[in-house]
Formats: structure tokens, C-alpha cells, sequence
């Protein structure tokens, strides 16, 4: 579960036509970090929650993460372009 | 670094149409904003250090003197942990091929510097650039030692230098623009104003207003002393516009957390004490020019300005003349009273950069491919397939450029129109707002 108190990180979600799967983007963080789905919730390893915009988007981005979790990843986008992507692992497989 | 976006490369090589799901309006990241939030957390948290309790900030007199110079003391090791971890955060954050030239934070060591304090510089094609910040100005300055003396106060400085930069390409290009004779008088003290009102209301954002409000009284007193000061230059009076922040912090502060347009205006309408400053400065030879319609135009225009630089710098426009904080020898030294302040402004002026939005843009792609042909050069076994077919890589090199501009559209830009008028313009003079 999210760490009480931290701040959640508002993401944004790309998919495409041709590829299963989706990137969750999200500002450049601070510090590097891990990133580990835990009880359908995409968080940080210090506990910050991955918001998506909504329910059928987030329903969406477990789908295909249920089917290939290699096939969702975390980018980080600034307003000049990426810093990195990251795997998101599951919790108890990091 | 360009080993790090194979993920991205693989998944958008043809990968077609994308679908782009952006949160709400509301809370998607004004990135200028949390990038000076995290600067001042860095900077507040590691870097700048104050070895003494600092005296109560609630019951300063506005005619306060500033504290003993040995007040306020840093920590050699201290600064050097925080200079490493702000050059690690700078890596980060501006890592290769995010950058049309070669940004990175510089923390400079104040011993080399000893006698500086906190200047803004403007300088385009640069994203963000800190050379130097420390807590003790003592030496310099004991004005500067008592505006830096609370963290929220060196993080209240450090965003109010940002603050220039932001709205510095945007006052220089008005400047020009704009003939009238008292355009640059107003430009000045519209500066040091609008810098006070967006530094304020964000540390309320980071910090709660309780915090803000106590920084608001230091602000307010060190401005009371300025105005009284010798050396006064009638542009950091800022307390007309200190008034309006402290109504909007106390009366709707609902505003401080709201969209990005209702913040914009509600500093706005702070910065309508810069227009009363600017009339209450005027010297007795100017005052008729108050009566006259060409007054009444440059108002207009000025507030026309207001609205869209606010607008601007919340949403990002101006993020190529980006924050250079600075310690550099640029204090109007005491004793040199014919130097005017006009004469300084333009004399801070560097030349031209030499390059347009158009081609920053156009290197900042050319340096995006160079990465990504790097990063396919050493390609894993998931982007082998791609990296060895050169039209599939030029698909996966454009696919990125539209993924790019699809983020940047949603982010960074949500008035079409401002950025096509920015585009096409030449980039901004620079400028070096004390």
C-alpha cells in the first residue's frame, strides 16, 4: 500500500495501436528509484502512489500488465524530453 | 545516460497511433514550479546550513536591524555534501539528450566567493543553472544575512531569483517593443514585484501559509529598510504588492491550490501594487504624465503584459531563459551613486545569443537522435531488430519526436496560440535582473 502521507505522483498514460502494453509517464523524480506493482497499485519503493487519470485507464494498464508485465514501464518526461524508463517489477519478484 | 530509454525505443517503434490519457488539468506538474520546489528543498535541507537558532521571524519590526554578521555560519562539509548531492540531482534531472545545450547546476564553494550575494542571470538555451546559493551573506551584505536568515527565507530567495529569469526574456522583449518613456521604470519595479509575488504564494503552496506569512513579515521588513536606505533604487519596494499577496494568503487561500489559471490571476492581482508603486514613484516633473491618454495606454498594455507573463511563466513558455542563480560580482557597489539605474540594467544586458527557438529546437532534436543512434548501437537483444533496420530506426527516432511533442502540448503549452507567437519569435535578449 502507498505510504500514508506521501505524495502521490499524478502519471500519465500512453498506448499505442500496435503494441500491448502502456507507458506510464511521469515527471523526473528527485532520486532515482525502483518501481514495484503492489496490490494493483504501481508504486515507488519509498511508497509513492502512481495515480492514473481513471479507473477504465488504470483497468487497462493492469490488463496488459497481467498479461506481460514487461509490456508496462515507467518513463520519465520533462518538458524538453525523457530522463529514463524503468521496469516496474512485482511485489516479491524484485 | 542513453542506455536508459530502450524500453521507450522499443515500445515506439511502429507502434502507430498513440492514445494519450493526461490526468486532470489540476494536477498535472507546473514543472518550473517543482523543479524550484526541489531545488529549495535540496538546497534548504543539505546544502545551506545555519549553524545558530534563528531569532523569532513573527515580530519583526519593519525598521528590524539585520542581526550581527556572525549570526549565521556554514559548515564547510555541509556545503560540500549538499555541492554532491545538487550536481547528482542536476545529472538527473538534466541528463543527456533532455537539453538543447549543456545545462547543469555548478554549486560554487563560497569560500572561493566570499563576499556575494544572490543574483539572477538570464541565459537562453540554458534549462536551468545554479551556480552558487549559500546561507551566509554576512559578509556581504547584512541585509542579505537577514532576508537568508530562515530556511523559508533562503528558499524564498532562491525562487524570487529564479522568478527573474522566468519573467526577464519576457520584460526585455516588452522593452523593446514598447517606447514609452517610462516603459523601463515600470519594467524594473513589475520585476522585482512580480518576483516577490510568485516567491511568496509558492512557498504557501510548499510550505502552508502559516510559513509564508512569517516570510511575508521578513520580506515586507527588509523592504521597509531598503525603501529607507540611501542606496534605495525604488524597484524592490515591493510592499504595495507584499499588501495584496498577504490579503490573498489570508482572505482566499483556497486560490493558492487551485488550476493553474486561477493561480495565475490571483498573483495578477497582486501585482496591481506594482502599478502603484510605479505612480507613487513617479518624480514631481513626471506627474502630469498620469492625465495623459498616453498613461492611460501604457497601463493598459502593462496589464495585458502582466496577464500574459503570468500566464506565460506558470505555463512554461519561457523555460529557455531558464533560472541562473548566481554569485557573481554584480552588487552596485556603495559610493557610486552616478551610475544610474537604468545604465546598470542595460549594461547587464549580454549580447545576443545568437540562435532562435527554432534552431534550439532543431539541436535539441538533432541531439535526441544522436542519443537514441548511441543507445541503438548498444541495443539489447528487445531493440537488436529495430537498431539494425535504419528506416525502422528513423520511424522509432520520429515516433519519440511525436511522443514529445504530444507530452509537450499537454504539459507545457495548453494556449496554442502563445506558443506558435513564441516559436516564431527570436529568442529573448538576456537580461540580469538583481
Amino acid at each position: 500500500m502507498p505510504t500514508p502521507g506521501s505524495t502521490p505522483i499524478f502519471a500519465t498514460v500512453v498506448f499505442a495501436q500496435n503494441k500491448p502494453g502502456a507507458i506510464v509517464s511521469i515527471p523526473p523524480l528527485a532520486a532515482p528509484t525502483t518501481f514495484v506493482m503492489r496490490a494493483g497499485v504501481i508504486e515507488t519503493a519509498d511508497g509513492r502512489e502512481l495515480v492514473l487519470p481513471d479507473e477504465a485507464t488504470r483497468a487497462r494498464v493492469l490488463e496488459a500488465f497481467g498479461n506481460d508485465s514487461s509490456s508496462v514501464f515507467v518513463v520519465e518526461a520533462g518538458p524538453l524530453g525523457f530522463v529514463a524508463d524503468h521496469a516496474i517489477t512485482v511485489e516479491g519478484e524484485a | 545516460m542513453s542506455g536508459q530509454l530502450n524500453r521507450l525505443q522499443a515500445f515506439l517503434a511502429d507502434a502507430g497511433e498513440l492514445e494519450i490519457v493526461a490526468p486532470p488539468a489540476s494536477t498535472r506538474p507546473d514543472y518550473f514550479g517543482r523543479f524550484a520546489r526541489l531545488l529549495g528543498a535540496t538546497l534548504v535541507a543539505s546544502h545551506v546550513h545555519a549553524a545558530a537558532a534563528p531569532g523569532p521571524e513573527t515580530s519583526v519590526s519593519p525598521v528590524a536591524a539585520p542581526p550581527a554578521a556572525a549570526a549565521v555560519t556554514r559548515d564547510p562539509d555541509a556545503t560540500r555534501a549538499a555541492i554532491m548531492s545538487v550536481k547528482q540531482l542536476s545529472a538527473r534531472y538534466l541528463a543527456h539528450g533532455r537539453a538543447p545545450l549543456q545545462p547543469q547546476i555548478n554549486m560554487l564553494n563560497p569560500d572561493d566567493d566570499p563576499e556575494e550575494g544572490p543574483v539572477a542571470l538570464i541565459a537562453p538555451g540554458e534549462v536551468c543553472r545554479v551556480d552558487g546559493v549559500r546561507a551566509d551573506y554576512s559578509k556581504a551584505d547584512p541585509r542579505l544575512a537577514f532576508m537568508a536568515g530562515t530556511e523559508q527565507m533562503r528558499a524564498m530567495l532562491l525562487i524570487h531569483e529564479s522568478m527573474h529569469c522566468r519573467v526577464g526574456p519576457a520584460l526585455i522583449k516588452h522593452i523593446q517593443q514598447f517606447h514609452s518613456p517610462m516603459v523601463l521604470q515600470y519594467a524594473n519595479i513589475f520585476n522585482e514585484s512580480s518576483a516577490d509575488a510568485m516567491a511568496i504564494p509558492t512557498l504557501a503552496r510548499k510550505d502552508g501559509v502559516p510559513v509564508a506569512l512569517q516570510a511575508l513579515d521578513r520580506v515586507v521588513a527588509v523592504r521597509a529598510a531598503e525603501a529607507v536606505s540611501p542606496d534605495a533604487d525604488g524597484f524592490h519596494d515591493t510592499r504595495e504588492t507584499l499588501k495584496r499577496v498577504r490579503t490573498l494568503l489570508i482572505n482566499t487561500p483556497e486560490k493558492l491550490n487551485s488550476d493553474s489559471s486561477t493561480f495565475a490571476l490571483a498573483i495578477t492581482e497582486t501585482l496591481a501594487g506594482a502599478s502603484k508603486t510605479f505612480k507613487d514613484a513617479l518624480p514631481p516633473d513626471r506627474q502630469g504624465y498620469l492625465a495623459t491618454p498616453e498613461f492611460s495606454a501604457d497601463m493598459a498594455q502593462f496589464h495585458k503584459a502582466v496577464e500574459k507573463m503570468a500566464d506565460d511563466y506558470l505555463h512554461g513558455v519561457f523555460h529557455l531563459g531558464a533560472p541562473q542563480v548566481a554569485l557573481n560580482r554584480m552588487m552596485v557597489p556603495p559610493g557610486t551613486p552616478s551610475v544610474s539605474p537604468e545604465q546598470l540594467f542595460l549594461a547587464k544586458r549580454a549580447p545576443a545569443p545568437g540562435f532562435t527557438v527554432t534552431s534550439l529546437r532543431e539541436q535539441a532534436e538533432a541531439i535526441t537522435a544522436s542519443v537514441i543512434a548511441a543507445a541503438g548501437g548498444q541495443a539489447t537483444r528487445s531493440v537488436a531488430a529495430s537498431a539494425s533496420a535504419p528506416a525502422q530506426h528513423a520511424n522509432t527516432v520520429l515516433a519519440i519526436g511525436r511522443l514529445r511533442s504530444h507530452l509537450g502540448a499537454i504539459y507545457a503549452v495548453p494556449a496554442g496560440e502563445a506558443l506558435a507567437e513564441h516559436e516564431h519569435a527570436e529568442v529573448d535578449e538576456p537580461a540580469r535582473p538583481k
